[in-house]
């Protein structure tokens, strides 16, 4: 038992952070002393849990009777979420758009959300696989209509709410299947009995049925890391919820739930039982064609943005379609450069938003290498990144992902491979738009800088923009880190 | 193992640049910190950028002090490790292919650097040069970067690598600085070369991974390589043609085609031309020529790099279509240059046409074609940065281009006539300038395989002739339009450009000889291999 606590080190200190903060909001009242207190104390507990990770040999095998494996593939994802976490800590606590008033509630639901992110994942039973996921989804809502008097805010949660019991719902049906067809809730044990049940031992109608619950159970994930079709969600809530919400959404979550599919489709759907290659390639080609083009469209910068995030699951999705040790690295290597220049493009629309009245649109964005050189250069590099463009890490995290694909060697997998790259040039030109209105297009008078956003956000975009330099030309050790994480499906 | 490092001359050469490039940045630093005056910035910015470019060239005298011409093997070489994960590793050379193309780069973008600053010679009204300079000065000094790289690398990661690295400044270059519909050129060059060199970079891990085992250069055993020496020694000994098919094409063929449909939206060949004119016509002078002069060269020294050297059997399967698309591009650009108006993209369109001459060349896999093939990038590469610096003097002083709109000019820029002369008679193939050299080992390579196709574009020859010489009538002879009275003849910063070039190209025209004794022994070398399989 003493040993499993020690694996539970960084979930116990994310409790311990989420209480402290709870309590902090109550006994503090003077408001200036409280935001800096809880924010520290959600800085500090963060930092503490990241720590924990690396502290003892932690990973240690199963806890609490198989329900989570803290082991080191779960590590690699708890790390992301940790470094993510900090920066989503430090950006809100200078955003206007969390309320002031409410800040206790935000760092300590922002911290569960964080320790949700944790157990999904580790989760290696379906029971808990479904409340973490569950756990995330209801974390998220209030953090989406956090802005209580905005319509627009309230709205994308509740669009939110709608989609998110959908999927559950047919996640939980789908695991309810698959618990009446192998008697286990455990995923290996899941896998063991979809093994033999498709190994010719039973009836057709018993296979068939566990097809139909593998797919629902695919809904869940789908919309976890909004792929078609249960996208529609995505652009709605990322324009309605505070800026710094959306920036966490589309990183943490997202990254959490290809955690938790990639854990899934390895232990519980061994090969010879779904053709789940063929399945997630499909959604892979559809999730990334209907995301490049849906934002070529958009003049919002957070529904572009939006739609961006929907055609990088799409690429990463092609990935995991290889199903190979090396598809799974790509992947999240992939999922960390994709945290980092992603989590940048949003600290700069954060501070343009700040220093335009709460502007949204890309014409904000006009001449923006006049007004604010910093941030046009700075959103250059996390763009161009997105696009794949070499000297900047998304290069080589898109390198890696056609990679693995190739390897593979097969025809399935060249077409998507084609797929991928002609969306990845189509990407360009929405992508370039941005450019084009801060590079080429001169500023508008009326677009002038209403007051000074906070230098902060310059410096957290300055932070995230030199890793995503430096992985441009020097990548070896996050390779090897998201490499070694993957032993364990060896 | 074979290649050791011998010299990190070429890494100088390639990163001075870049180096010149990250001063100017912290020069824009601080003068947030300082405030410098508006014209000191720019001035010290441009004097950064020109010291850097003038160092490249003489530094690329060095090279060609130091290459021996009787070697066929890469010469100059830095190679190690990158990225051992991967098998990735750093990887520069020189063999007598690229270093035509390497001098070439230094020089124009010397010239190009020159037609960048406004010394030596009165700028009226608004110009690109006194525009947002420190910008425009990072932007070029890493191109030349880019450029400069994609030459000298021999690992194809790294290759990838700096063949993209051109596309941003690229975009900024003509997107900030060019003409009036710069957005558009702009994002259409960025979309196309991207499209490009995304099927490349599928192409270029299929062969890693089709590749056999290898050694890095430290001597560790590598399962697979990027190494372009290793890969084109697999491919010469037939590795890539009995690899398994991809979509139930021979890998060889699918990879050729794959990467040739890359280079050759850079070259650029018909159908994929159409960002050429809009590029060339909206970038600002010196983009202009360094766009013609060397982005064009990237694509066909890909081919011959990649296409022709690592996939020798697939390369003469496909010899006959290459040789048709460049009689396409030599017989149909040279049609369109008859219809235009605009003196800028008449030249463009002249470009494609002259490139066209490359493709056959090339096609023809005969001795007189290949080393035409590249005397003809050689030569195009001096004679087409004259004509866009050409164009680009009428338009500082007129501010238009439109050719109808002037007549009688040699009145008034005699001087001027004289050098556009020179360049559009260089141009068209007029014996003893060096434009005739590799037009004429074009057509006697390629007589010899393909009649009918040499045949038809042998008549462009005479379109040529009459687009360049009609221009000339109509520019130049004639009753003098009043409203260019006060047009006033070269100034010197002109002069520093265009007099070096065109010296050049009578030389080259007359005496041939430095550039073939730098080329010949690896253009024998690769032909042995292409043309063995016939």
């Amino acid at each position: 038992m003493q040993q499993d606590l020690t694996a539970f080190c960084p979930e116990i200190v994310l409790v311990a952070g989420v209480l402290a903060a709870f309590v902090a909001d109550l006994f503090l009242s003077r408001k200036p002393i409280k935001r800096v207190v809880v924010a520290a104390i959600a800085f500090v507990t963060v930092c503490g849990a990241g720590i924990c990770l690396f502290c003892p040999a932690s990973s240690s095998g199963l806890l609490f009777g198989g329900m989570v494996h803290a082991d080191a593939f779960s590590v690699y994802f708890k790390a992301l979420f940790a470094v993510a976490v900090c920066a989503a800590v430090v950006f809100s606590y200078f955003s206007d758009e969390v309320e002031r008033d409410r800040d206790g509630e935000y760092y300590a639901i922002l911290l569960a959300m964080t320790l949700a992110m944790f157990l999904l994942s580790s989760a290696t039973n379906a029971l808990m696989i479904f409340l973490s996921l569950e756990f995330l989804s209801v974390a998220s809502y209030v953090l989406v209509a956090f802005r209580r008097r905005d319509k627009r805010s309230t709205e994308a949660a509740l669009k939110y709410v709608v989609y998110g019991a959908l999927a559950s719902g047919l996640m939980l049906f789908g695991f309810s299947y698959l618990y009446g067809l192998v008697g286990s809730l455990d995923i290996v044990e899941i896998g063991r009995g979809l093994e033999q049940i498709f190994a010719g031992g039973a009836t057709t109608s018993a296979k068939l049925i566990g097809s139909v619950s593998v797919m629902m159970v695919f809904a869940g994930f789908a919309y976890k890391i909004a792929a078609v079709p249960f996208h529609m969600w995505c652009p709605d809530v990322y324009e309605g919820a505070p800026t710094p919400v959306a920036a966490i959404l589309s990183v943490g979550p997202k990254a959490a739930g290809f955690a938790v599919l990639i854990r899934f489709l390895i232990s519980a759907l061994p090969a010879g039982t779904i053709p789940w290659p063929a399945i997630i390639g499909i959604i892979s080609v559809a999730t990334m064609t209907l995301g490049n083009i849906a934002a070529i469209h958009q003049n919002n910068i957070k529904r572009l943005l939006a739609y961006s995030s929907i055609a990088h699951a799409g690429y990463m999705l092609m990935a995991v379609s290889a199903g190979s040790p090396d598809g799974t690295s790509a992947v999240m290597f992939y999922a960390a450069v994709y945290m980092l220049m992603n989590l940048g493009a949003f600290v700069v629309v954060m501070s343009v938003r700040a220093s335009a009245g709460g502007s949204e649109e890309i014409s904000t964005y006009d001449g923006l290498s006049k007004t604010q050189p910093l941030l046009a250069v700075l959103m250059t590099i996390f763009l161009f990144s997105l696009v794949g463009i070499p000297p900047f890490g998304g290069f080589i995290g898109k390198f890696y992902l056609f990679a693995a694909l190739i390897k593979k060697a097969g025809y399935w997998y060249y077409v998507i491979a084609l797929a991928g790259v002609v969306n990845s040039a189509v990407s360009l030109y929405y992508y370039a738009r941005i450019i084009k209105a801060m590079f080429l297009k001169e500023p508008v008078s009326g677009n002038n800088i209403m007051k000074r956003a906070p230098a902060a956000f310059a410096a957290i975009a300055v932070i995230l923009a030199v890793p995503v330099l430096v992985l441009g030309v020097y990548w070896s050790p996050l390779y090897l880190f998201a490499e070694r994480s993957t032993d364990i499906f060896k | 193992m074979e290649y050791q490092t011998t010299s990190t001359l070429l890494t100088w050469m390639t990163f001075l640049p870049m180096i010149g490039a990250g001063l100017i940045i912290g020069l824009v630093i601080l003068n947030y910190v300082f405030s410098l005056s508006k014209a000191a910035l720019d001035n010290v910015s441009r004097a950064i950028a020109f010291v850097s470019t003038l160092g490249v060239l003489l530094l690329a005298v060095r090279l060609w002090a130091g290459f021996d011409g009787n070697s066929t093997g890469m010469q100059f070489v830095h190679h190690f490790v990158w990225m051992r994960q991967f098998n990735i590793e750093y990887f520069m050379g020189v063999d007598g292919i690229s270093i035509t193309m390497v001098l070439l780069t230094a020089l124009i973008t010397f010239v190009a650097m020159i037609a960048s600053v406004p010394w030596w010679g009165k700028i009226e009204g608004q110009h690109f040069t006194g525009k947002k300079v420190p910008g425009y000065m990072v932007m070029f000094l890493l191109l030349e970067t880019g450029m400069l790289g994609t030459f000298c690398a021999l690992d194809f990661f790294q290759f990838y690598i700096f063949w993209e690295l051109m596309l941003l400044p690229m975009y900024f270059l003509i997107g900030i600085w060019g003409g009036p519909r710069k957005e558009y050129a702009a994002i259409k060059f960025f979309l196309y070369t991207l499209a490009g060199s995304v099927l490349m970079l599928l192409c270029m891990i299929g062969l890693y991974y089709a590749s056999g085992p290898s050694t890095l250069v430290d001597g560790t055993p590598a399962q697979h390589t990027f190494n372009i020496m290793a890969l084109s020694a697999m491919g010469q000994a037939g590795f890539f043609a009995g690899a398994a098919p991809v979509l139930g094409f021979a890998f060889s063929k699918i990879v050729f085609v794959g990467l040739f449909i890359g280079f050759s939206i850079k070259v650029p060949m018909f159908p994929f031309h159409t960002w050429l004119p809009d590029a060339h016509v909206e970038a600002p002078t010196p983009i202009s020529v360094i766009l013609a002069g060397i982005l064009l060269k990237m694509g066909a020294y890909g081919m011959l790099r990649f296409n022709f050297q690592m996939l020798p059997d697939a390369a003469n399967w496909a010899a006959h279509t290459i040789a048709v698309f460049g009689m396409i591009n030599i017989v149909y650009a040279a049609f369109v240059c008859l219809a235009q108006k605009d003196l800028k993209k008449m030249i463009a369109y002249s470009s494609v046409s002259h490139m066209g001459f490359v493709l056959l060349g090339m096609a023809a896999m005969t001795p007189q074609g290949i080393t035409g093939a590249v005397f003809t990038m050689v030569s195009h590469g001096l004679i087409s940065p004259m004509l866009f610096l050409i164009a680009g003097v009428i338009y500082d002083r007129a501010h238009t281009r439109d050719i109808e709109g002037f007549g009688g000019l040699a009145q008034k820029m005699p001087e001027y006539s004289g050098i556009m002369g020179l360049a559009f008679m260089a141009s068209l193939g007029l014996p003893g300038l060096a434009g005739f050299i590799g037009e004429f080992l074009v057509f006697a390579g390629a007589f010899v395989k393909f009649r009918l196709f040499t045949v038809v574009s042998a008549t462009a020859v005479i379109i040529t002739a009459a687009y360049y010489l009609w221009t000339i009538q109509r520019m130049f002879l004639g009753k003098l339009n009043d409203k260019w009275s006060t047009l006033w003849d070269l100034n010197w910063r002109e002069r520093i450009t265009l007099y070096p070039l065109g010296v050049m190209v009578i030389i080259f025209g007359f005496y041939p000889l430095p550039v073939f004794d730098l080329m010949n022994k690896s253009l024998h070398a690769l032909m042995d291999v292409v043309c063995s399989r016939i």
